[in-house]
């Protein structure tokens, strides 16, 4: 299971609910933040679901990166591609999110200048759907990422399968990755997505969260967007 | 010679590779010892060319074409052009027509001129440039790629710049808002220069420079043109339909 702390999770989903600054977990009500976001999420019906992915970190490593993402529903298939134009030769890790919007230096929340791993979990909220090697599964597929200076990622999964995995047992409650409810089905309308990964650089702060204790600099949210129906 | 083959072949490649479609270098900024050369397109991208590196930089100084040049003449100011007042109410509007469907690789110029136009073709509205010039110390020491940024610009019935960065930037931002995102150091930007005085090396104890100009400027090298006595007065359909198909890949929502 693609994991992280729940401490995050549970912050995230207090924001995701309430709208409301991150102000600690209050574990007893995680569970019922959690449905009441599944509720809210309107089921993905076929059609066209748009993003444009705009930077988080302007001044991370000289050049200001950015991109799209386009999820396509048609019957029973969902083709999903996004496209990022960066200069940084690392692994780009990308997820679909429960929250409804990006980030921005107002979320800062230990003012270091940075939108760090953590600091953008708190806003995008829990994670429904990991771009990774088959969308299908939320296992299947782990930490397989694009990686380049410039990245086109595609791939097609079943809204069938995708719903299925979805309504599987949480394997790990702890990580910040979320299963729905079984008969609720995954929505794209108002998700976030959300991109990580820059090059090392040495004047990044020692303050940096990173996911799993990896270099922060690879966690680091490099650019994100809100999808939309757009046709 | 085998080797000295394949190093022409990288450099060549490399110089190549670094000029997008379309692309052409603005200028070569020679650093001083232990600084890198700094290859200017007209893009805005800026390479660095380390200072051991000469092979490198005499390719690109090859490729550089020789400037015309011109007599200088008074500056002319724009007096010609006045950018349209906007309601305040209406800011949110014309965010929400511009075309949100950028390629992978566009250029800020590019994406600029085709939605000042296409937002002079539906409502009329005359908006203007914003073009932020970043001294060659400041991209020194940011190790920054880029060496100018240009976005729309608005002028609200508040007295309001608003400029529209959609690509950068998921709403209108003040003109001040918009430069602080993209200079770091939020230092204020010299505003009565000449651009080809800038463009000549400019006072490097500055971060940026930056001037607004009528929606029809397309590139920093037009303002240079314009001090040199040929300045636009219109739109060139040729230009705003390149750029279109260099910058998105459809229409607008």
């Amino acid at each position: 299971m693609k994991s992280n702390k729940i401490f995050v999770l549970l912050t995230l989903l207090t924001l995701v609910a309430c709208g409301k600054d991150d102000s600690g977990s209050g574990g007893g009500t995680g569970n019922v933040i959690v449905q009441n976001a599944a509720q809210e999420m309107a089921e993905a019906t076929p059609g066209t679901y748009y993003g444009v992915l705009r930077p988080i970190n302007f001044h991370s490593n000289g050049f200001i990166p950015y991109g799209a993402a386009t999820f396509i529903v048609k019957d029973d298939l969902v083709q999903v591609s996004t496209t990022l134009d960066d200069d940084q030769p690392v692994i780009h890790r990308q997820t679909l999110h429960m929250g409804t919007r990006c980030p921005t230096l107002a979320d800062d929340t230990n003012g270091d200048g940075f939108i760090d791993y953590d600091e953008a979990g708190r806003v995008v909220g829990a994670a429904l759907m990991p771009l990774d090697g088959d969308l299908n599964s939320q296992s299947v597929g782990a930490e397989v990422y694009p990686k380049g200076r410039a990245m086109t990622y595609q791939k097609s999964a079943s809204l069938a399968k995708i719903n299925a995995d979805l309504w599987k047992a949480d394997e790990d409650p702890s990580d910040n990755v979320i299963k729905l409810a079984a008969g609720k089905g995954i929505g794209f309308e108002g998700r976030v997505v959300l991109v990580h990964g820059t090059a090392a650089n040495s004047s990044f702060p020692s303050s940096l969260a990173s996911y799993k204790g990896e270099p922060a600099h690879l966690s680091l949210p490099v650019v994100c967007g809100v999808l939309i129906k757009t046709n | 010679m085998k080797s000295f083959m394949l190093m022409a072949f990288l450099v060549f490649s490399y110089a190549a590779g670094a000029e997008t479609s379309g692309d052409s270098i603005h200028s070569i900024v020679r650093g001083k010892v232990g600084e890198p050369h700094l290859i200017k397109f007209n893009s805005g991208a800026v390479h660095f060319i380390e200072h051991d590196e000469q092979h490198k930089l005499a390719v690109f100084e090859a490729k550089l074409k020789p400037q015309v040049q011109t007599k200088m003449l008074t500056l002319e100011e724009n007096t010609e052009f006045e950018p349209s007042v906007v309601p305040d109410s209406e800011i949110a509007a014309i965010f929400k027509r511009m075309n949100p469907y950028m390629r992978r690789k566009s250029e800020c110029s590019d994406r600029a001129h085709v939605w000042a136009w296409d937002e002079f073709q539906k409502s009329g509205t005359k908006s203007e440039k914003a073009f932020l010039l970043l001294t060659d110390t400041y991209i020194k020491r940011n190790r920054y790629k880029w060496w100018f940024h240009v976005a729309p610009m608005y002028t609200t019935a508040s007295g309001k710049k608003i400029v529209m960065d959609h690509q950068f930037l998921d709403r209108p931002v003040t003109f001040t808002e918009w430069k602080n995102f993209l200079v770091f150091s939020k230092r204020e930007c010299v505003t009565d220069f000449r651009f080809l005085d800038y463009d000549a090396g400019a006072d490097q104890t500055q971060d940026c420079y930056i001037k607004f100009e009528p929606m029809y400027y397309f590139i920093p090298g037009d303002i240079g043109a314009r001090e040199s006595g040929r300045g636009r007065t219109g739109w060139s359909n040729s230009e705003v339909n390149a750029s279109r198909s260099r910058a998105f890949f459809q229409g607008s929502l």
